[in-house]
């Protein structure tokens, strides 16, 4: 059986106009359901998340419990110091066993742009820390510029829809530190291996999608995929354990 | 035995269950440069083991109705054993638009297309000459129905004119699940097809536990989506397996076999 590491996924967020806070537990037994290893965790949903530091504090805790949850906290620039410094984050992120780190500019109210950023991503490239950024947060243009001012810093896109593939592989053939969690909505005909065959299999990452979606969708659009099956064990799960190994501690 | 969670967590063949897809298409941007897009879709179909495809051909344009469908023909002529054919239809002539259903469907196609999002509401009267045609034969009818834009209302104002057509509501549980779940509500011969990019979750749990099981139908929009990540939804939902079953096949092959000749 491949190994399952998801790299999309999360939990303890909330969203406008729903009682429902998807709970660790619940991600935990739907990774029991489906024989998921681990999974790196994010505040999900994130879009009601306006305490990233706090959110972050609950994520620290919960995955010191469990061993097959690997946080990936919020960073963000520390601007007016109502954040600690962009240093402490990152030694917060490492103390902890972080394995990726959340972006989220426009929800958190800065920019990318080195005058605001600059600080915070040359901390993260330094350190190889890869980051996740969610395509509606983050589109294709700011990725570019990102992945061009930081060539060492391993940026993942997720949320990426079935409109945008001419965009994605052109990107992905221009940085070739962008990877692609295939988490749902990504559901594109033969998406995955196209992918493969454009820049390697080694750029693509399982995730579900979960709490958004159901997490089976994206399972089997691996295990069905035509990847040879040590193609599927580097999506599953190798791609992702290879960047968490690459992080300077 | 291996539970269908299980079949599909392995990546293992599921061609015993002769599954139907209700809802496919031929269409441009998404099978490399000069490949047939109708043989990425049995690609596609080969990874689980589908069985069968109903198709609508968009590969030309929507508003070139004859283009879309003479494609469409060749497929069925290349894949007699594995994919049903769609009229797709753009109403600007309901003259035309009757000549097309009459041709294709003596042609060998099974069902008809519509599109709301080609401008058109499903009441538009272009489309009236080929719903009166579906009523007669008792086609299965595939419309683009999201919860919460145009299309959906249309459609039990059309199940009132067209009682014996069967209506085929794609996207159902995407989003809005209880716009789906109040117009199934009201016709009891539509159908609820669950292809959506999102895979949104517990959809399949919820319109499971609020509409009967005979109404509900798989299809996966392939292409432009991924058959095997729409397939999941349903192989993953936490209801019995012998409801999956229902909905991927036995429900599919019993509207099928509605039609009239």
């Amino acid at each position: 059986m491949i190994e399952l590491f998801d790299a999309q996924t999360g939990f303890g967020g909330g969203r406008r106009g729903e009682p429902w806070v998807p709970s660790a537990e619940e991600l935990l037994g739907h990774m029991a359901r489906l024989s998921v290893a681990g999974a790196l965790v994010r505040t999900e949903f994130d879009e009601l998340d306006s305490d990233p530091m706090y959110s972050n504090q609950v994520l620290y805790e919960t995955c010191a419990q469990q061993a097959s949850l690997v946080p990936c906290p919020t960073v963000l620039p520390t601007g007016h110091g109502d954040v600690p410094s962009e240093r402490e984050q990152i030694e917060e992120l490492i103390a902890h066993g972080s394995g990726a780190a959340a972006l989220r500019p426009e929800q958190d109210g800065w920019s990318t742009a080195e005058w605001c950023a600059g600080t915070l991503l040359g901390l993260l490239e330094e350190r190889r820390i890869p980051v996740l950024c969610r395509h509606a947060a983050l589109g294709f243009e700011a990725v570019a510029d990102l992945a061009q001012r930081h060539p060492k810093l391993p940026i993942v896109m997720f949320g990426v829809g079935f409109r945008s593939q001419r965009m994605l592989v052109s990107l992905m053939k221009a940085f070739d530190n962008v990877y692609l969690a295939i988490g749902s909505p990504y559901s594109v005909h033969l998406g995955v291996e196209s992918v493969a065959a454009h820049v390697g299999a080694e750029r693509l990452l399982f995730g579900t999608g979960f709490p958004h979606a159901e997490p089976t969708a994206s399972t089997t659009m691996l295990t069905y995929s035509d990847l040879s099956d040590a193609d599927k064990q580097l999506v599953g799960s190798g791609n992702l354990r290879r960047l968490i190994g690459g992080i300077r501690r | 035995m291996s539970t269908l969670l299980e079949k599909g967590r392995l990546g293992e063949p599921l061609a015993e269950y002769d599954i139907v897809d209700m809802h496919a298409h031929l269409m441009g941007g998404f099978a490399p440069h000069g490949e047939d897009p109708a043989e990425h879709l049995i690609r596609a179909m080969d990874q689980s083991g589908v069985q069968t495809s109903l198709v609508s051909s968009l590969a030309c344009g929507g508003f070139r109705m004859e283009a879309c469908n003479d494609l469409m023909c060749e497929a069925l002529r290349k894949y007699p054993d594995r994919l049903l054919g769609y009229v797709y239809l753009w109403p600007g002539d309901p003259e035309a638009v009757r000549a097309e259903v009459e041709r294709r469907l003596a042609q060998g196609f099974t069902g008809l297309k519509m599109l709301v999002l080609m401008g058109y509401p499903y009441t538009y009267p272009g489309y009236a000459p080929a719903l009166a045609i579906a009523n007669d034969r008792r086609l299965p009818v595939l419309l683009h129905t999201y919860g919460g834009q145009p299309g959906l209302d249309d459609v039990p104002v059309l199940a009132e004119r067209y009682p014996e057509a069967n209506f085929v509501l794609a996207h159902a549980g995407a989003q809005q699940v209880a716009h789906h779940l109040r117009v199934a509500g009201r016709v009891e011969h539509a159908y609820l097809e669950l292809s959506t990019s999102t895979a949104t979750y517990r959809a399949v749990e919820t319109l499971f536990e609020n509409v009967p099981l005979e109404r509900i139908v798989w299809g996966a929009d392939d292409l432009p989506l991924n058959m095997s990540h729409q397939l999941g939804k349903v192989l993953g939902a936490q209801i019995p397996d012998e409801a999956k079953v229902q909905i991927l096949s036995v429900n599919p092959r019993r509207l099928l076999s509605q039609i009239r000749a």
